[in-house]
């Protein structure tokens, strides 16, 4: 038997796809036995990811060969560095299913539980295998199965809108789905292979370049619009703020990522291609990111509903990682992969705890909820933990992540750059402070707020779990920083 | 105005992507490059590795059998979003409403005539896909069109008495749970997670455990198309 | 002009998937939006396909010894895996968009719009 990293990483990919196979017929025996099952393979899945990510850190990235075919002939799984900050955000997977499961006894009627569990499941497989596999083709199957369920779970949300906003969802997911299929098939044809590392050694010399240029601009265009990167962002708030907030948690905390994990493997594969002019495509991704922050903020400053700010912040924040892999010097790319990990946290946090807060009141909008502040403390004070790190005050995680950035900006010579990221912060502010001021320091308006108390403390505690970590992460930073770096010198051609 | 937009933007899109295949080698001519990777080491190795002569089949059930794995997952995925966007109505309830015309005899009677053939012929896809052509997933989708058409032929709460809920649920995730299985026993004997037993130990298991992945994804394939047809069926 | 008629099936591949997108981005009904992401789908399998065909070649069955060379195996899995997620959208796509009838009483794009 070959070495056991391997054997885990396999394991970690295959056990919550087949897993979610169970959850159907097993709702239908008990819904007990269902939900039990449903949180073993997510608890076991999540500490394989996590572990993975702690040997990714320890010793390095690694790889395993399916079926014992070598890497060209057959696929090759491998942990790298971004895959591994992925991993690392797992437990954030494994705290939202663990709060969902109240929230899914109350809000989901019984004959869609069953389902709710099974692509709760496949969207953690898919998020996994999308970060861990080597293999390009490999990556375009996980990436469909993240992206087919989470298109089906933004539909369990209560509004009338939720169908129409998972159905915009799906059409422009399966629209930059087929612009990855059709420039995977192009670099197939170019350099007969689907290995990613293989490819970027064959795309290196002797293929024409117009075609290069085409598979590159199909694959960073596709990844862009599931990262959500500003002009591509329209179907984002929708599909945030219609999603119930368990679900809201992941995509905005996980999916979106993974459009930013694919825009990392693209620089990995096109690296020294001929005829991709990366510097240019750097500026313009990171002028994208530096308008999308600004958009997003000043769209998040005029929502009420809580959810939608949260959602329009999420583009903001995909503005962030956007102008920090724009930068591609080095601490605007550790800036960018440890906010993939870091805004995971943050963003899990906020959905979490506004989730509770409608769990009990019914309300989502800043001006319902106003005076929630002292009937729900513990809940609250979460939330504004979470609000002062996703601003950015230190000492918290969201202040790593933009010191990053605004260091790399000032080192590109990009001080306008700079500016934005400051002046974005302060806009930030002002809406996060006008909730605070809102929950705190107004009277109730509504019943059910004067009556509200904290939520039981399954589901307070993720919540509490998670804001607290959004503080010590930014006091940790070294940790996320220690296992992006190599990662990042990697791509910056230093070894 | 917007049309005129729409159609610019596509004809500048035209330009680019002939532009870009003019310098792409002929389909079909020998100097595509793929032509002496991969691909080649598949077909002059293939059949002496994997032991099948139909090398898409080799392909996909050995160097590359996780996609496929990933593949059978993608449908089972779109069954639970089908499932979760409609859930089942409660069909012990007053007759349900069928507003829908009641089959003809004619149609009756040629799908009575049909439908065991296609069946039959969907089964022999299933399991002869490792030497000929055919496979698991096109056997699949031919034994769901014959679920499909006998519904529309005789009814689906006829149709339905072939393949009860409490069967189809569990048919459902066959090719999951085959997978499952599969994953483990890999390292039972020796061979690591999702890896087929090593030929020198077990000369016999590496075909059974295709056919057995095969049956696997055939049958969920089926019970799949047929469950998602049922659920759209007569809402709108 | 050679250059395009030697590539007559790259061609015809590209003016689909326009054809296909010109149906996604201007279409209203929902339904049409849907059988233009099909076209599109259809016209990058038609460019793996054939890209992966070779000249006077046989399937890649290697039974009978035969001189001719073979079609590439791996485009036809590619174009394989890629037909079964392209049903599995469409599924999810008509399910949503029967469930929107339901709700909204339209399946038109703009007056789902308007209605908000």
């Amino acid at each position: 038997m070959s070495e056991w990293p391997g054997q885990l990483l396999v394991s970690v990919l295959a056990l919550p796809v087949t897993g979610a196979a169970l959850c159907l017929p097993l709702h239908r025996i008990s819904d007990r036995v269902a939900t039990a099952w449903t949180l073993l393979v997510t608890t076991v899945t999540c500490a394989g990811a996590f572990m993975v990510s702690v040997r990714v850190s320890h010793v390095g990235p690694f790889s395993h060969h399916l079926g014992g075919w070598l890497a060209p002939w057959g696929i090759e799984l491998r942990a790298d560095q971004f895959g591994a900050l992925v991993g690392l955000a797992a437990p954030v997977f494994a705290l939202v299913v663990f709060y969902g499961v109240r929230y899914s006894r109350h809000a989901v009627e019984a004959a869609r539980r069953g389902p709710y569990d099974a692509l709760l499941l496949i969207n953690l497989g898919g998020l996994l295998g999308f970060s861990f596999t080597g293999d390009l083709f490999n990556l375009f199957v996980f990436m469909e199965l993240f992206s087919l369920s989470a298109y089906a779970l933004v539909a369990y949300g209560k509004q009338k809108v939720a169908a129409a906003a998972s159905f915009r969802y799906l059409v422009m997911g399966a629209f930059s789905s087929l612009l990855v299929l059709f420039s995977i098939g192009l670099l197939y044809q170019l350099t007969g292979t689907l290995n990613m590392a293989d490819m970027a050694y064959r795309l290196a010399d002797g293929v024409p370049h117009r075609p290069v240029v085409l598979a590159f601009g199909a694959l960073a265009l596709g990844f862009m619009t599931k990262a959500a990167v500003f002009p591509l962002h329209l179907w984002l708030p929708d599909a945030h703020a219609a999603a119930p907030s368990p679900v809201s948690a992941i995509l905005s905390g996980l999916v979106v990522k993974m459009g930013i994990v694919g825009l990392i493997r693209t620089y990995d594969i096109f690296q020294g291609a001929g005829g991709v002019d990366l510097p240019t495509f750097n500026m313009g991704l990171s002028t994208l990111g530096a308008i999308a922050i600004v958009f997003g903020a000043v769209l998040a400053l005029i929502q009420d509903d809580i959810k939608l700010m949260l959602a329009y912040s999420t583009v903001s924040n995909i503005g962030y990682i956007a102008v920090g892999l724009g930068l591609f010097n080095e601490s605007g790319l550790t800036g960018a992969s440890i906010h993939i990990f870091n805004h995971a946290v943050i963003k899990a946090a906020l959905f979490l705890a506004l989730g509770a807060l409608t769990f009990r009141t019914g309300y989502r909008t800043v001006s319902d909820l106003r005076g929630i502040g002292r009937r729900m403390p513990i809940t609250v004070g979460a939330l504004s933990v979470a609000v002062i790190s996703v601003v950015g005050v230190p000492p918290t995680a969201g202040f790593v992540t933009k010191w990053y950035l605004a260091v790399g900006a000032v080192a590109a010579a990009r001080p306008l750059l700079a500016a934005t990221l400051v002046f974005s912060a302060l806009v930030m502010l002002i809406y996060y402070l006008r909730i605070v001021n809102a929950f705190y320091f107004r009277p109730a308006v509504h019943e059910e707020v004067e009556r509200a108390v904290d939520p039981p403390l399954d589901m307070l505690a993720p919540v509490v779990l998670l804001s607290g970590a959004s503080l010590a992460l930014g006091l940790i930073a070294q940790v996320p920083i220690g296992i992006a770096l190599p990662g990042v010198m990697r791509l910056l051609g230093g070894g | 105005m917007r049309r005129l937009a729409t159609l610019l933007l596509l004809a500048l899109l035209a330009v680019m992507l002939l532009s870009a295949v003019v310098e792409l080698p002929a389909p079909g001519s020998p100097e595509m490059p793929f032509r002496s990777h991969v691909s080649q080491h598949y077909l002059e190795q293939g059949a002496e590795e994997v032991g099948t002569t139909n090398i898409v089949k080799a392909v996909l059930l050995e160097y590359r059998l996780f996609d496929t794995f990933g593949e059978a997952a993608v449908i089972f995925t779109a069954l639970a979003g089908v499932l979760a966007v409609l859930p089942p109505r409660d069909r012990s309830g007053s007759g349900g409403h069928h507003d829908r015309a009641a089959p003809g005899q004619v149609t009756g009677y040629v799908v009575g005539r049909t439908v065991p053939a296609i069946v039959i012929f969907g089964t022999y896809l299933v399991l002869s896909g490792h030497a000929g052509p055919g496979g698991a997933f096109q056997g699949g989708v031919i034994l769901g069109a014959a679920a499909i058409s006998l519904s529309l032929g005789v009814g689906s709460d006829h149709a339905r008495e072939f393949l009860p809920e409490h069967v189809a649920a569990w048919l459902h995730g066959a090719a999951m749970v085959v997978f499952l299985l599969f994953a483990a026993i890999g390292p039972l004997t020796g061979a690591g997670v999702f890896a087929y037993p090593s030929t020198a130990a077990l000369p016999w298991a590496r075909e059974w455990l295709m056919l057995f992945i095969e049956a696997g994804i055939g049958a969920a394939s089926a019970a799949i198309i047929a469950s998602v047809f049922w659920s759209m069926e007569g809402r709108a | 002009m050679t250059m395009l008629l030697d590539r007559a099936d790259y061609v015809l591949a590209i003016i689909l998937f326009l054809i296909g997108l010109y149906a996604l981005v201007a279409k209203s009904n929902l339904i049409k939006k849907i059988i233009g992401l099909n076209i599109m789908e259809t016209a990058v399998f038609i460019f793996i396909i054939t890209g992966g065909l070779a000249r006077d070649g046989s399937p890649p069955l290697v039974t009978q010894d035969t001189t001719s060379p073979y079609h590439d195996p791996v485009s036809q899995t590619i174009v394989l895996v890629g037909i079964v997620v392209a049903v599995s959208v469409t599924a999810l796509a008509l399910s949503l968009v029967t469930r929107i009838h339901a709700e909204h009483g339209t399946i038109e794009a703009d007056e789902l719009r308007g209605g908000r």
